[in-house]
């Protein structure tokens, strides 16, 4: 065996699933082999560091809460989406291809807390801007219910503030703003049931 | 290695889903949950991320019922459901994403579940004063890895997933994933090379 071969060989050497006559080929190369010797030293330490990533454990209590919420959505809108088993079509840049792209139809899930929020925002915006039209249009007298609604409309800065950052994430990543109010039905029937 | 999600209970379930039995979908999400929620930390998301995430894996699993056949491994099907989920839904966009908006605001607004991004260029071992600090680096330089290599690598590493699982989960032949295993260490090696120096003094 030479350095090629070996070089070829240690991806399976070092995770441990090369057949038992190769790998002991491999080891013997490795002791007469300083370089390649080293290579491999560095390959395990590589695999060790990331033994450092421990996992976590949840709660059965939560897992349990977390699968009541799945079937609740999955009774809510129960067609199987095409797109749930099979792999996109489309390709990406640095995927393979089969593999879906990385800016594909958004899943806002991970974000569903701050969803709620913006679509409280957004429906104020709404709320906010058919008043002022309607102020503007309609010229109501000095102290109506144009003016009066307007000036005590409970706008919650927070809820404002998540708006404005999600609106201005369009700016610096074009792919995540389509993503980000790319909601389908299922998702937002799920998003619902999730926020009770 | 982690070994892989053995015994693999999940056909036999799901069989009992299809039939009815709800219970049995609640056994499949406790059995598989924590690795669920690993698979999705490890590629890089967040705490509250990886829990959003894991609850779409569920509700796929779920959505499928009446469709799931079980012509291979229950955990290779779930692992072609978790790639696919990365792949769609990007990490590391998310990963990006969250620290982007946490940037945005201006930073005595810290928010909780959203990680601090470790600077793995700035990485200086003699910095790295405890576990947690090493596990940052580690967790930032798998989270760097281009979308492919990470799925695989965590698959593989991690779920214990052999190569013929990680092929089919992302829809490759067997010498693509090796491949993609190899650029994934040589990407981690360069990453984390300054700690690799002592680890590999030690073991030599």
């Amino acid at each position: 065996m030479n350095c090629e071969t070996l070089c070829d060989h240690l991806l399976e050497l070092t995770d441990g699933s090369l057949e038992p006559d190769l790998a002991q080929e491999c080891r013997a190369h490795l002791a007469a082999c300083p370089p390649c010797a080293r290579e491999a030293a560095r390959q395990r330490a590589t695999w060790r560091l990331l033994g450092e990533l421990p996992a976590e454990k949840t709660s059965p209590a939560r897992l349990k809460q977390m699968a009541a919420t799945a079937l609740a959505a999955a009774r809510a809108t129960p067609e199987v989406q095409e797109t749930d088993l099979e792999p996109d079509r489309g390709g990406a840049p640095d995927l393979p291809a089969g593999l879906g792209r990385p800016g594909g139809p958004g899943r806002m899930v991970a974000l569903r807390r701050r969803w709620v929020q913006v679509a409280a925002a957004a429906a104020l915006v709404v709320v906010t801007a058919l008043g002022a039209e309607w102020v503007f249009h309609a010229r109501p007298p000095a102290g109506g219910p144009g003016e009066g609604e307007a000036s005590d409309c409970p706008v919650d800065p927070e809820f404002v503030g998540d708006f404005e950052v999600l609106r201005d994430l369009a700016d610096v990543d074009d792919s995540a703003d389509g993503e980000l109010l790319d909601l389908d039905h299922d998702e937002v029937v799920m998003l619902q049931l999730c926020d009770g | 290695m982690e070994q892989g999600i053995a015994p693999d209970p999940g056909q036999g379930w799901m069989a009992e889903f299809q039939h009815g039995d709800d219970a049995a979908f609640e056994r499949i999400v406790v059995h598989y949950g924590d690795r669920v929620l690993a698979f999705f930390r490890r590629c890089g998301a967040d705490r509250s991320s990886a829990e959003d995430l894991a609850q779409e894996a569920f509700l796929r699993i779920a959505r499928a019922r009446d469709r799931y056949e079980p012509t291979a491994r229950f955990t290779t099907w779930l692992y072609r459901i978790l790639a696919r989920i990365a792949a769609n839904d990007g990490t590391r966009n998310r990963w990006r994403r969250a620290t982007t908006i946490r940037q945005g605001r201006h930073d005595d607004d810290p928010q909780p579940g959203i990680p601090e991004l470790a600077a793995p260029h700035a990485a200086d071992p003699a910095t790295i004063a405890s576990v947690s600090d090493l596990r940052a680096r580690v967790r930032a330089a798998v989270a760097e890895l281009p979308e492919s290599q990470r799925i695989a690598l965590v698959l593989n590493r991690f779920e214990g997933a052999s190569y013929d699982d990680v092929a089919a989960a992302l829809d490759l032949s067997i010498p693509a994933v090796k491949s993609l295993l190899h650029r994934a260490r040589e990407n981690l090696k360069q990453r984390l090379l300054p700690f690799l120096q002592q680890e590999v003094l030690d073991e030599l």
